[in-house]
């Protein structure tokens, strides 16, 4: 009995002293456990901080990206024309279609030296920044070298040999330059691995495309296999040329299928005869519809310019298409002084002696002062165009406004003596006094005169 | 255009350089000839030896001067001898009622001239 009770206090023993290690062993595991729950807190709040740096980080590299896509934008906004100058004999307009990517097309239309039409369009490889600065540069270097040379094909060349070598990156461009005669209807142009325009020819309701040879500009790598050509197409009042960048035809529809210069031709083909501005609105439609919401994948840029009649011009201005004038829009002082500028370098060429040339320019500087200031009264937005014609034997000139017209019976003579302290009225009488021949037209808004060459 | 003023005895001398026909330019001159000593001055002479270049709205600009001159009893001489700017002064009759000079020397008997016509 006393054994058994041994036992069983021996027995209550181990199992209280078993119990008692199974409890100290728990704590210490659960010691651990919870250490082990501090170390991983601390590893997730480390975890977390750097989780946190690292976004943070990422939203400074997305606005920094963000910010020089818009710079980039911003650089290529600039670079667009705001307003598309006055030509003559050429109406133009142009769209430009922004993607989410900032792209890099550019296009321009300037006046050359003896006032051609110059179109150019042009579309810089890759994105953002770089594109935007090669675009840029690249339009310096355009508007520089048409003012140098009315060649389409040397532009491209000499274009071609500075953006290599300021560059030397495989960064490059295509582009497409057309120079238009406005007495001569006709363009010249040269294409540098760009999309060829579309020409409707009004006569018989066809489009045409301008192909010619000629390799991208800027690749430094392959400078040297770069070449040029260029071609001339004749064209008649009403004709309409549509410039574009490849972002426009490469646009794609839900089941990939691209908008294509198939569709694009059929579409300029249906509105061609519509005015300028609803040609492009009605195209850039169409081809929205096309992508049926799939955006774009680059901005493109559409251009189209349609040709006047210059024979009507022409007829107005007392010349004829044979005569081959030269013509060019005044609008301000520094006009008058670039169009006398010119006129004087071709008589003095032509060998009138320097009192002819500066009783000459005294004329020319009369006729496009009253026209600017008389005829169109200082309104900017009206022009004056003056033709010119210089041979061995006469000077001829005939300036033009877009005033009411006046009648120049009415001009008193200055050297009477009721006139004589009146400050106005000589003008006229100084251009009837140097030059041999001076006419108006009926409605009084064109002066022509001529000056015949001394000795012949 | 430049112009250079200098006052002396109740005369003004105003010397042009460049050209006279645009707005600015005319504008430039008709300030300069309001100016205050002007006004009060009995003779202007406008020394256009240096303008290379005149159109009639430099010449109506001269006349108004000239008119102004003379409504307020003064004199305007013109001291000019580029060969176009004085052709073109003599075509539209200048010489009929101005007083032009075409040096210095000339420019000097006039104004004895108009000095002794005062002290008559």
């Amino acid at each position: 009995m006393k054994k058994s009770a041994e036992y069983g206090e021996r027995f209550q023993r181990s199992r209280i002293a078993r119990i008692l290690l199974q409890s100290r062993q728990l704590r210490l595991q659960s010691r651990k456990l919870q250490e082990k729950i501090v170390d991983l807190e601390k590893k997730l709040l480390q975890r977390d901080l750097v989780i946190k740096e690292l976004n943070y980080n990422l939203n400074r590299i997305n606005s920094e990206i963000d910010e020089e896509m818009e710079t980039a934008k911003r650089i290529q906004e600039g670079l667009m024309p705001k307003v598309l100058p006055e030509m003559i004999n050429v109406k133009s307009t142009a769209i430009y279609i922004p993607a989410s990517k900032v792209g890099g097309d550019l296009y321009d239309i300037l006046m050359t030296p003896s006032q051609k039409t110059a179109v150019l369009i042009f579309d810089v490889s890759g994105h953002g920044i770089p594109a935007a600065l090669v675009g840029a540069m690249a339009k310096m270097l355009f508007a520089h070298f048409i003012e140098k040379t009315e060649s389409p094909a040397e532009v491209f060349r000499l274009v071609n040999r500075q953006i290599c070598s300021f560059i030397g990156t495989e960064q490059y461009l295509t582009a497409f330059l057309g120079i238009i005669d406005p007495v001569k209807n006709n363009m010249t142009y040269s294409r540098a691995g760009h999309v060829p325009p579309l020409v409707f020819h009004k006569k018989n309701n066809q489009i045409t495309r301008l192909d010619s040879r000629g390799f991208f500009i800027g690749h430094s790598a392959l400078q040297n296999l770069a070449e040029y050509w260029e071609q001339t197409i004749n064209l008649e009042p009403g004709d309409k040329i549509l410039f574009y960048t490849d972002g426009l035809t490469e646009g794609c529809n839900p089941s990939g299928e691209m908008y294509g210069s198939e569709r694009l031709r059929n579409d300029f083909s249906k509105y061609a005869g519509l005015e300028l501005e609803n040609v492009l609105e009605y195209i850039v439609t169409d081809q929205t519809k096309f992508r049926s919401g799939i955006p774009l994948r680059d901005d493109f840029t559409l251009l189209c310019i349609e040709l006047g009649n210059t024979e009507s011009l022409l007829n107005d201005s007392g010349f004829s298409r044979e005569d081959e004038p030269n013509i060019r829009i005044v609008n301000s002082y520094a006009d008058i002084d670039k169009t006398c500028a010119a006129i004087l370098k071709d008589m003095d060429r032509n060998g009138f002696n320097d009192k002819s040339i500066k009783q000459f320019k005294i004329c020319t500087y009369e006729m496009l002062t009253n026209a600017l200031l008389h005829g169109n009264k200082g309104d900017s937005s009206k022009k004056v165009i003056v033709f010119y014609k210089i041979t061995l034997f006469a000077a001829a000139i005939s300036v033009m406004d877009e005033g009411q017209g006046f009648n120049y019976n009415d001009i008193p003579n200055p050297l009477l003596p009721e006139n004589r302290i009146k400050d106005h009225g000589r003008g006229l009488f100084l251009i009837r006094h140097y030059l041999d021949d001076v006419t108006f037209n009926a409605r009084g808004n064109r002066i022509t005169g001529r000056k015949f060459h001394h000795g012949v | 255009m430049d112009i250079f003023q200098h006052y002396s005895n109740g005369i003004v001398r105003i010397t042009l350089i460049g050209q006279l026909w645009q707005k600015n330019e005319l504008n430039a001159l008709s300030e300069a000839v309001d100016s205050s000593n002007c006004q009060q001055c009995k003779c202007i002479i406008l020394d256009l030896q240096r303008v290379s270049f005149i159109n009639s709205q430099g010449l109506g600009l001269l006349v108004r001067i000239y008119r102004d001159m003379v409504d307020a009893g003064g004199k305007l001489i013109l001291l000019c001898n580029t060969s176009s700017v004085l052709e073109v002064i003599e075509i539209s009759g200048f010489k009929d009622f101005m007083l032009i000079a075409e040096n210095e020397m000339e420019l000097q008997q006039l104004l004895n001239n108009e000095e002794q016509k005062t002290v008559v």
